[in-house]
């Protein structure tokens, strides 16, 4: 049977929603600010900040993602032996992206997101409020849900006071209850990957998954459920493709001309440790203390390069994917000066060689121009997984 | 009798092999790519044609690689690191791993016995460790990149060049002329550092003997010297050194028809 | 004149050649040993009597011997990228069977990371663990990015440090000795109190010791603290230095332009770095980095004071503005002439905000600031001649700030002739 697995509608409204999403954030702001003049907007960098929170204060929580911009004003800030995200961010705050923001919340997910939250705080501090999620590093710990617990008061209270509202228990359940929905429907997609490789590119599932940090829930949920309510399997998928599983980290993601190339190159992707951090975790409690809950789901949350848990590793989760999606090799997406990552790399390639996983390093940055040499190496891994 | 044609399209040079079925070259040429790459191509192609008086009719299968691969007319494409394990094994048998230092980028590939490819590494967009770090020293030492080789076996007081990025290697070329060392101490070490930096890709692939060395680099005798010093191996060198991705183009389009059995054009 | 030596040099020698050995010797009579990141309290194992070794502190050391290249070469070879902190290069190089001072440090049976330096560590000791097959303990100590430590903050250490101790507990096999742990606690505080008073003293203008001198005694702070013999080291150091600065005695020279270092020092190029300075009448008079290891610990409240006083002392683990602030009190307590920040590309948590700090001093402090690239061991990623020519610039600069022209010296007259 060869027919496409969903109606075009659903899908088309869902990927140009999302593209536009992307490609216009200001405007899309702007137009959001309209529909909604007395609401505020709150604005995080990845990888994970409770967004529970935000839509408690009745405002909208937006990812702030890089992008290929020229950096140049940001260099009188930041150094450039930094990775391309916490430089591109920087540049468009400078150019005023984010002015329409009233907070800005940073995870302290690595050494040059905990500075770069603090030269924000220094810099811009006038133009929106900047606090910091001080996120426990250890997930395996007791103590590490107590201490975030009131954490995330601490922020919840600073917050609101800042936006001029109250964060009320009613308030905070209903926030749960959406970001859970929205966590099982993001989740649901990526499961279905095999299905979806048949009929949407890596580049446009990733755009649908990152397009999620930038819409209010009650837009995007929506078109996402009615494009998977109409997701059949289909036969076609992935007959001639090589499938493989990529890994990287979920605070950044390569250009969408790169991640192109996976097609260009004959692979599908199969599985895929991405934008972990931000669509990857538990459902939340409901009931009982919801700082409690948020704290306890964000510890038992997948691993990720920036966290640090004594008993559950990264390779695993990794080596799940291969299996469940029979792959043939595994592909680690390394953004430039990205410690973690590079750290995790030695460790996960390893693991990988200890089983005779065939695997293929690419390390990227945001310039959207020279995949020349990508190509060229996914090619040759084509070559040697045929 | 068919023949099979491998086009390897680098920056600088098209190089284009001629084989037979039973696997000799019978034909070869190598043309400057410039700015006109499809016809640089199809005039390499005329070239070794017309050089090993084969006829055109005869060529039943052609095989592009090279970073410009997909500009240039041809049967099927296949990246240059296999076609440089594959041209490697061919000359030498014994091959295990192939190092080419190209002038933008160099790979460290491991093969099987087979030709194949199990595994490669390639230099990050930094140029250290690529003949462009040659060519950039070369012009800051004001001496022809030809000679930059055979001056530094003349060294008798090696200089060292610590610096892993070319523009800081640059300046420590230049504060060693400054400081009075001389050309051909400053040539050795140059090519001491650059083989410590290929000598680390390789390792992420891991060295197996015998080692070849493919590409244009290999001709240069002060490079192969820094490298059999430090690894205490004997380097694999063909004359062929230059054309051995075209070779291995044209190995491969011999194999593919054979087992695939395409009819000729 | 020449420069007296430090008579207490020769003291911390022989502590820290007898900490060595004893490090060896206990691993060799089966006791346990310890590795551990230096921003952690080990007074808790120094009170378990478990040996504790710190690999930074031996990364350092491989520095100074510049060691750094050929070791960051093995480690790069292992799959690490150039991109890490050169600090793990070192390490992984030696365990990769490269050449170390100390022929390595004996293997550990557990390892301490506190993550109040950087989250690198973690990575870095996560890899300790897989490599030695050996327990890790990750004492996390959130970054205080409001400047001030939060409460709970304060309560999630102490719980992490209440299970270290269980973890002790477990592998020594015997129960922790608290009132053992309040001496020890005592002698750090007492070691603690002589390197602040040290410090105090080097901040005289003029300066009574070089800070290469003072470096060249901080092993005994940062890796044994809680012991007697680090206490005799800081009492003999303060007593030579009070001798020092009643009798008039100047450790730099001239000292035209007194400059403040900030980051962690180009271990490989120390003598080279203060030769040249010196060249041009310049000292280095002061660092940031001694100033992690003043710390005010409470042998009676040892648990929650450990966990103010280790996550806050260290300005990785605090905001920028705080960092400015801290900076710029050194600066006009040392009487400086100008600011050298060290951008560290290995080490992005004290080395990101540089620029801002640059602005901030130059404005409150009025002093000019130099900014150079560099690596704390990997001298491949520095360039001697841009250090060289920036070096000059910056001395130029100083000079018509502070005396209004430029010194031509008559070595340089002969040169132009
Ligand atoms: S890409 Fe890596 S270095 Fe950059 S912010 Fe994310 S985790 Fe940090
Ligand atoms: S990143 Fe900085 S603080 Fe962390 S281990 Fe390296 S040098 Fe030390």
């Amino acid at each position: 049977m060869i027919a496409t697995a969903t109606t075009p509608d659903a899908r088309t409204a869902l990927l140009d929603a999302c593209a536009r999403a992307l490609d216009h954030p200001g405007a899309c702001l702007r137009e959001w600010k309209q529909r909604h003049p007395a609401a505020h907007v709150v604005g995080y960098f990845p990888t994970y900040v409770p967004t529970e929170l935000i839509y408690a204060c009745g405002a909208l929580p937006t990812g702030l993602w890089g992008g290929s911009i020229a950096v140049s004003r940001a260099n009188a800030y930041i150094q450039q032996f930094t990775c391309s995200i916490v430089r591109s961010t920087t540049e468009y705050a400078l150019h005023g992206a984010f002015d329409q923001l009233d907070a800005v919340l940073f995870p302290p997910i690595c050494d040059s997101a905990k500075l770069v939250a603090s030269i924000w705080a220094l810099n811009f501090s006038e133009r929106f409020m900047v606090d910091m999620v001080t996120l426990p590093e250890r997930l395996d710990s007791d103590a590490s849900v107590a201490y975030l617990a009131a954490e995330l008061r601490r922020v919840g209270a600073t917050l609101a006071q800042k936006l001029g509202v109250t964060i009320d228990d009613g308030a905070l359940a209903c926030a749960i209850d959406r970001c859970n929905r929205l966590r099982a429907s993001q989740q649901a997609f990526c499961s279905r990957r095999a299905t979806l490789e048949a009929t949407m590119p890596l580049a446009h599932a990733a755009a649908v998954l990152k397009a999620g940090t930038l819409m209010h829930a009650d837009d995007y949920l929506p078109l996402l459920d009615a494009f998977l309510a109409e997701l059949t399997s289909d036969a076609r998928s992935r007959r001639s493709k090589i499938p493989v599983v990529v890994s990287g980290l979920a605070c950044q993601l390569p250009h969408p001309d790169f991640l192109a190339l996976f097609d260009e190159a004959g692979f599908a992707v199969v599985g895929d440790d991405l934008l972990l951090g931000m669509c990857g975790g538990v459902a939340v409690a409901t009931g009982g203390d919801p700082y409690l809950a948020l704290a306890r789901a964000f510890t038992q949350g997948p691993p990720l390069a920036t966290r640090h848990h004594d008993t559950i590793h990264r390779h695993e989760f990794i080596l799940d994917q291969w299996q469940r999606g029979a792959a043939r090799g595994v592909v680690f997406l390394v953004p430039k000066f990205c410690e973690p990552e590079w750290f995790d790399l030695r460790y996960l390639k390893a693991e990988m060689e200890k089983r005779g996983i065939p695997n293929l390093v690419l390390d990227f940055d945001e310039d959207p121009t020279g995949f020349g040499p990508v190509l060229t190496r996914l090619e040759a891994f084509a070559e040697i997984l045929m | 009798m068919s023949h099979f044609a491998g086009v390897d399209i680098g920056s600088l040079a098209i190089k284009c092999v001629i084989v037979n079925d039973a696997m000799d070259i019978v034909a070869k040429a190598v043309v400057p790519t410039g700015a006109r790459v499809a016809q640089a191509g199809e005039a390499a192609l005329r070239a070794a044609l017309e050089s090993g008086g084969v006829d055109p009719v005869s060529i039943a299968l052609t095989i592009a690689t090279g970073y410009g691969r997909k500009r240039v007319a041809a049967d099927a494409r296949v990246t240059e690191i296999t076609c440089h394990a594959r041209g490697a094994v061919h000359l030498f048998p014994g091959t295990r791993t192939v190092l080419d230092i190209g002038g933008q980028d160099t790979k460290a590939i491991r093969v099987g016995a087979k030709g194949e490819v199990a595994n490669f590494a390639m230099n990050d967009k930094c140029a250290a460790g690529t003949g462009r770090f040659l060519e950039v020293m070369a012009r800051a030492l004001e001496v022809d990149l030809e000679d930059l080789g055979p001056l530094s076996r003349e060294s008798t007081k090696p200089q060292t060049i610590s610096s892993f990025c070319t523009v800081f290697g640059e300046s420590e070329v230049v504060s060693h002329i400054a400081d009075g060392a001389e050309i051909k101490d400053i040539a050795r070490g140059l090519h001491a550092a650059i083989a410590q930096r290929v000598i680390g890709l390789l390792k992420r692939v891991g060295i197996e003997a015998e080692l070849t060395m493919s590409g244009g680099v290999a001709r240069n005798v002060g490079m192969r010297d820094a490298i059999e010093r430090e690894l205490g191996l004997t380097l694999n060198v063909s004359d062929e050194s230059q054309i051995i991705g075209a070779l291995g183009a044209a190995l491969i389009a011999r194999q593919r028809y054979l087992n695939t059995g395409e009819e000729p054009r | 004149m020449s420069p007296k030596k430090l008579e207490t040099t020769t003291l911390t020698q022989k502590v820290m050649r007898d900490y060595y050995a004893g490090c060896r010797e206990a691993k060799a009579q089966g006791r346990k040993v310890a590795w551990s990141t230096v921003i952690m309290p080990t007074e808790i194992l120094v009170a378990a009597d478990v040996e504790v070794l710190f690999p930074e502190n031996h990364s350092a050391t491989c520095g100074t011997k510049g060691l750094g290249p050929a070791l960051s070469e093995l480690a790069e070879a292992a799959g690490l990228s150039q991109e890490t902190c050169s600090y793990v290069r070192c390490d992984l190089g030696v365990r990769m069977g490269g050449h170390s001072p100390w022929g390595g440090l004996p293997a550990p049976d557990i390892v301490f990371c506190a993550t109040a330096s950087c989250s690198t560590v973690t990575k870095w000791f996560e890899d300790l663990t897989r490599h030695f097959g050996c327990e890790l303990a990750v004492v996390d100590m959130p970054y205080n990015f409001s400047g001030s430590i939060t409460p709970h903050s304060i309560d999630y250490i102490v719980a992490q440090f209440e299970e270290s101790i269980r973890r002790i507990e477990r592998i020594t096999g015997r129960p922790f000795d608290r009132d053992r742990f309040t001496e020890v606690m005592k002698l750090s505080r007492e070691a603690h109190e002589y390197w602040r008073k040290c410090l105090e003293l080097g901040a005289t203008k003029p300066s009574p010791i070089t800070t290469t001198d003072i470096l060249v005694n901080m092993g005994p702070i940062v890796c044994l603290r809680g012991t007697q013999a680090a206490v005799d080291v800081y009492r003999s150091l303060y007593a030579e230095l009070s001798e020092r600065v009643a009798s008039g005695y100047v450790a730099a020279g001239e000292e035209r332009f007194r400059l403040f270092w900030d980051n962690i020092p180009f271990w490989f190029a120390l003598g080279s770095l203060s030769r040249r300075l010196g060249e041009h009448g310049a000292a280095i008079v002061g660092a940031t980095y001694l100033y992690h290891w003043v710390r005010e610990v409470d042998p009676a409240d040892p648990l929650r004071s450990m966990a103010r006083e280790y996550s806050t002392a260290v300005t990785m683990n605090q905001s920028v503005a705080h960092k400015i602030d801290k900076l710029c009190g050194l600066i006009s307590l040392y009487q400086a002439d100008g600011l050298v920040i060290h951008s560290n590309r290995s080490c992005k948590p004290d080395a990101l905000g540089a620029l801002d700090l640059q602005r901030a001093v130059e404005r409150r402090c009025g002093v000019p600031v130099l900014i150079l690239e560099g690596d704390h061991t990997d001298s491949r990623a520095v360039s001697d001649a841009a250090v060289q020519t920036r070096i000059e610039a910056y001395i130029e600069a100083l000079e018509q700030k502070k005396y209004g022209h430029l010194r031509v010296t008559t070595h340089e007259i002969h040169a132009s002739r």
